[in-house]
């Protein structure tokens, strides 16, 4: 009886440690870095963007003026160092990646910017997860294009 | 229950307790971190862009600003 009650408890204890890792171990997996390719412009009244983008509004209008941004593409990827990874947020423009380290508080990053297939910019980068990159790209129609790099 | 059973399962709970103790320790360390983002290097590869770079203050965002006399796009993108 006593051995049935033990093997009944080892059971619980055991589910309750796959739980427990089912539960933990997601939440401690890599950071995603997310890249989007935005339009801004002037327009009137002001358009209201996308979910994704208004948390970025108080970085996009100091930098860039504009009242609107139009989000045209974008992309996650999880990020680890050692990694080497494209991200694609839209066919136009696209970033190659190398993660070099994960510091403290931010990625150490090379990234590669394409446009179409011609490699456009180079930069090393330390990434931080309060602050976004943006690389302000070609002017078009009344607006401009703008890259935005950024860590989850 | 037997003393055995019950060595048992204190080192699996005492290990269970470890392993996820430092699970949630690191996953606070990196919540915690709260970076700048700072331009380490910059070089363009295009004849005529040119590449720079400024840490708007305002905006807490760190841009890197591409112009030159063909950085236009003529092509629509939007569809």
């Amino acid at each position: 009886m006593g051995d049935v009650e033990s093997i009944i408890a080892m059971k619980k204890y055991l589910c309750l440690l796959i739980l427990g890792c089912c539960f933990v171990l997601p939440l401690q997996a890599a950071d995603q870095i997310w890249g989007a390719l935005v339009f801004g412009v002037d327009e009137s009244p002001p358009k209201t963007p996308e979910t994704q983008v208004i948390p970025l509004l108080k970085h996009l209008i100091p930098v860039f003026g504009f009242n609107t941004y139009y989000l045209l593409g974008k992309k996650k990827q999880r990020i680890k160092e050692g990694d080497e990874t494209w991200l694609v947020p839209a066919k136009e423009f696209y970033f190659h990646l190398f993660c070099l380290a994960r510091e403290k508080d931010a990625y150490r990053l090379r990234i590669e910017l394409y446009r179409d297939k011609e490699k456009i910019l180079a930069t090393e980068v330390r990434l931080g997860r309060s602050e976004p990159l943006f690389v302000a790209g070609p002017e078009w129609g009344d607006g401009k294009l703008i890259l935005i790099l950024r860590v989850l | 229950m037997r003393p055995q059973v019950l060595a048992v399962f204190g080192v699996a709970f005492l290990a269970m307790a470890v392993f996820l103790g430092s699970l949630i320790i690191l996953r606070m360390k990196n919540e915690t971190g709260l970076g700048a983002t700072e331009i380490v290097s910059l070089q363009s590869f295009h004849p005529s862009i040119k590449a720079t770079s400024f840490h708007s203050r305002e905006g807490a965002a760190m841009v890197i600003w591409l112009s030159g006399d063909g950085w236009v796009m003529s092509n629509p993108l939007l569809p």
